[in-house]
């Protein structure tokens, strides 16, 4: 268990490293590139947080030369699915770090005669990126199982086959490791980000051929995590739709998920605003559930509402809303923590002299829009979730991703290639009506104004 | 102080009403007097028997299914630890070894409905606990390419070099049945030595009997242990593969039967039964040997059968029962467990 352990974090680290020096390399590129070029790199940056996580795994265990009889090949593959995955998050936090800059404090520091900056905080936004996807990658479970990589939290899956008859204790003892790592982790990035970024800058210019390299890799990693992922899967035609349709699971359970994700990340963009300015220790203490990974977290939280006083909201949507949002709120946390240095950014307090219509307006630019971006990804984080909805789950409330899960164990391409879509397409459409609604509230507001 | 609380209070009460709202709104949705079937028989088999279920008989049916991902955290787990508080009225397993546990706790209520005297002996628990119905049976997956179809004696990984055989992880489902059965044969230190030799001599240990069955029909595999269910998800795609039946050492076949029990603290008992009687009945057995499944009726069934299924109807007769091996799953999953490194 722990030789496994250690190479699990090896492992974490290596891809964490790979992503976030990509993810500073994309960040450059995106700061030294004309707008158009920037409206492709953010939604290349989309297709990996709207992938399926399993479905890239899935695909390539359909291919003639399996994985799984190479373990190198197949350790490089999880490697390179893993990367993708979690490079949106790294290049997220950078570029919610890099724009919180306060820049005529960063020139300050920079002038500043015989002050010597440490190599850490030299580096702090790079060190956060870094360690966004090393702990997300430390936790992953379902791709990992699906693949057989040899990995921690499959070790904990198995120690409990035959049942739950191991204790809370024990199953609590096997995650202590990559639990303290993480504590350990976020207290140091924390502290991180009370400096101000200082290694990445609007006016960096970068050779173009370097440019196109890093497009060139980004193009890469994306056709390795989505679009092979898809052809494959939708090689088999996509003739089962109006089957699927008819049968009336896809919208319900589509529709549950929907509501679960939604409601989760609504309330979770709420606790991280109250829990920003909250004291360290309260921080830690609603991370450590997250933390703990989906496999342990829904155990804890099918055992807590096992308890007496609480077995009765056991078949409610409680355990599942408040274990969704336990999960998310590490990200969250971070994204929103990153957001709100944003905010106090000097052009929004330039922004607050404006008179209230252009406020309004400059506000929704500068404010809303980056604000409902920043709950995308957790948003996507929750949709996509497998194990939480298989263990926690109304039974009248069943998810699309546990179905989605056994059409891949039955091979049932036709069925899962449908599926798929539905899954991949209604992220977008929630953000696309999120911003929607937010736009006609803001006008809304605005009209209210310019009225009276 | 007191500022900062009261700024913060309305950000507190917009997630806390939200959630209050959103479990008030499907507590009142979800009160219905629809059964509650949890279900361990995939979704891609179970979704049309409760659809004619419900169509002939009038009965809401909600199913709750496993997933391959949750195994042994899944539904089993969850019956056990909410025993009285659970919403389960029926539990439907793909095998028969969760009901024992289920009685154990004394969680299974005795029926024997009208269709209970067709099932065989070795299929059902004889108080009326539980019922088997529509089976799987343990096969040996060749790749053709790879092996003729004569060279039948092979399959119990007596190579030297078994880089190209796969076997599950012997931890859950199945795989574990058959662990259970081979140590009832064999032996614990038989079965513990022969294992041994066959990690040390490379067998590939994958995590389920559907990625055995991919490594074979792919070719990167000779052969490997898996189900039927499994093996002819292979034949349907067309892939090169061939099966014989896993036999024990003394002959016997494996046939796992899908199980049905009633949930002791069930409100919906009518319902309940209705149910159990429709699932163990022939029109059941026969549509699930109709299924791409291809599910082997335990009991008699006047129609027509599949050409597949009645092949693998041969078998029945040389069934092993299964029921003795029930005690010999704790220790092993013990040793496994110990074997495994996961203790």
């Amino acid at each position: 268990m722990t030789s496994i352990f250690l190479f699990s974090v090896l492992r974490s680290f290596c891809i964490a490293l790979l992503t976030a020096f990509i993810a500073a390399k994309i960040i450059k590129t995106y700061l030294s590139s004309p707008k158009k070029t920037r409206h492709l790199i953010l939604l290349a940056l989309l297709f990996p947080l709207l992938t399926p996580p399993l479905l890239p795994a899935y695909a390539y265990s359909s291919f003639k030369i399996n994985f799984q009889t190479s373990p190198f090949l197949n350790e490089i593959t999880y490697f390179l699915i893993t990367t993708t995955r979690f490079l949106p998050y790294a290049v997220l936090a950078l570029f919610m770090l890099n724009y919180s800059a306060d820049y005529s404090s960063n020139v300050c520091d920079r002038l500043s005669p015989g002050k010597k900056l440490s190599f850490i905080r030299k580096h702090s936004t790079p060190i956060i990126a870094f360690f966004l996807p090393f702990l997300l990658c430390l936790h992953e479970y379902e791709t990992a199982s699906l693949m057989r990589i040899r990995h921690w939290s499959i070790e904990v899956f198995n120690a409990h086959s035959g049942g739950l008859s191991q204790t809370m204790w024990s199953s609590f003892k096997m995650i202590l490791n990559p639990l303290s790592i993480s504590i350990i982790l976020i207290i140091f990035a924390l502290n991180l980000m009370k400096f101000t970024p200082l290694n990445i800058s609007r006016s960096s210019s970068i050779q173009s051929s370097r440019s196109c390299l890093i497009q060139l890799v980004l193009a890469l990693l994306l056709a390795i995590s989505f679009f092979i992922p898809l052809v494959i899967i939708s090689y088999s035609g996509i003739s089962a739709f109006s089957e699927i349709f008819s049968t009336g699971w896809m919208f319900k359970e589509s529709l549950n998920s929907t509501i679960f994700a939604m409601i989760a990340t609504i309330c979770l963009a709420f606790i991280s605003l109250v829990l920003i300015n909250s004291s360290k220790k309260i921080l830690i203490l609603a991370l450590i559930p997250g933390l703990c990974g989906n496999l342990i977290l829904g155990l804890a939280i099918l055992n807590i509402f096992q308890l007496p006083g609480l077995n009765s909201l056991g078949h409610s949507v409680l355990p599942l809303t408040l274990a969704l949002i336990l999960y998310g709120l590490p990200l969250s946390l971070l994204l929103n923590f990153c957001f709100s240095k944003k905010y106090k950014d000097s052009s929004i307090k330039t922004a607050e002299l404006l008179p209230e219509i252009e406020k309004n307006r400059i506000f929704w630019q500068l404010r809303t829009i980056p604000f409902v971006l920043c709950q995308f990804p957790v948003y996507c984080l929750i949709w996509f979730d497998l194990t939480l909805s298989t263990l926690l789950a109304p039974s009248s409330m069943p998810g699309i991703f546990p179905r989605l899960y056994n059409l891949m164990h039955y091979n049932e391409n036709e069925k899962l290639s449908a599926t798929v879509v539905v899954a991949v397409l209604v992220p977008p459409i929630i953000l696309a009506v999120t911003l929607m609604i937010s736009r006609i509230g803001a006008k809304w507001i605005q009209g209210r104004f310019s009225g009276s | 102080m007191k500022k900062k609380i009261s700024n913060r209070l309305p950000l507190i009460l917009v997630p806390v009403l939200l959630v209050i709202i959103f479990i008030l709104i499907t507590t009142r949705a979800s009160i219905d007097q629809s059964l509650v079937v949890y279900c361990s028989h995939d979704s891609v088999f179970s979704d049309e028997v409760f659809r004619k279920f419900t169509f002939e008989t009038g009965i809401k049916v909600t199913p709750r299914y496993d997933t391959e991902a949750s195994k042994s955290l899944g539904l089993t787990e969850k019956i056990l630890r909410e025993a009285e508080n659970s919403d389960c009225d029926i539990y439907w397993s793909n095998e028969m070894f969760s009901m024992p546990a289920l009685m154990e706790k004394d969680l299974l209520l005795s029926y024997k409905g009208r269709n209970w005297s067709r099932i065989p002996e070795n299929f059902k628990e004889e108080n009326g606990f539980w019922c088997g119905f529509g089976a799987r049976m343990r096969v040996i997956i060749f790749n053709k390419e790879h092996m003729s179809e004569a060279a039948d004696e092979m399959g119990y990984f007596t190579e030297k070099d078994l880089q190209k055989m796969a076997l599950a992880l012997p931890l859950f489902g199945t795989t574990l049945t058959h662990f259970a059965a081979l140590q009832q044969y064999w032996g614990v230190d038989k079965l513990q030595q022969t294992y041994n030799n066959w990690r040390q001599n490379g067998l590939r240990i994958v995590p389920g009997n559907g990625p055995s069955r991919n490594l074979v029909a792919n070719g990167n595999c000779k052969y490997g242990w898996t189900d039927t269910d499994d093996f002819f998800g292979a034949v349907d795609k067309n892939l090169p593969v061939y099966m014989k039946p896993a036999r024990l050492p003394d002959g016997k076949t494996i046939i796992i039967p899908n199980t049905v029990g009633i949930i002791k603290h069930t409100d919906k008992l009518q319902a309940a039964k209705i149910f159990v009687n429709y699932l163990i009945s022939e029109k059941n057995e026969l549509a699930l040997a109709h299924s791409s499944s291809r599910q082997i009726p335990l009991g008699p069934v006047t129609g027509e059968i599949p050409a597949e299924v009645k092949e693998l109807q041969k078998y029945l007769p040389e069934a092993a029962d299964l029921k003795k091996s029930i005690g010999e799953r704790k220790t092993l999953l013990n040793w496994l467990k110990e074997e495994h490194k996961l203790k």
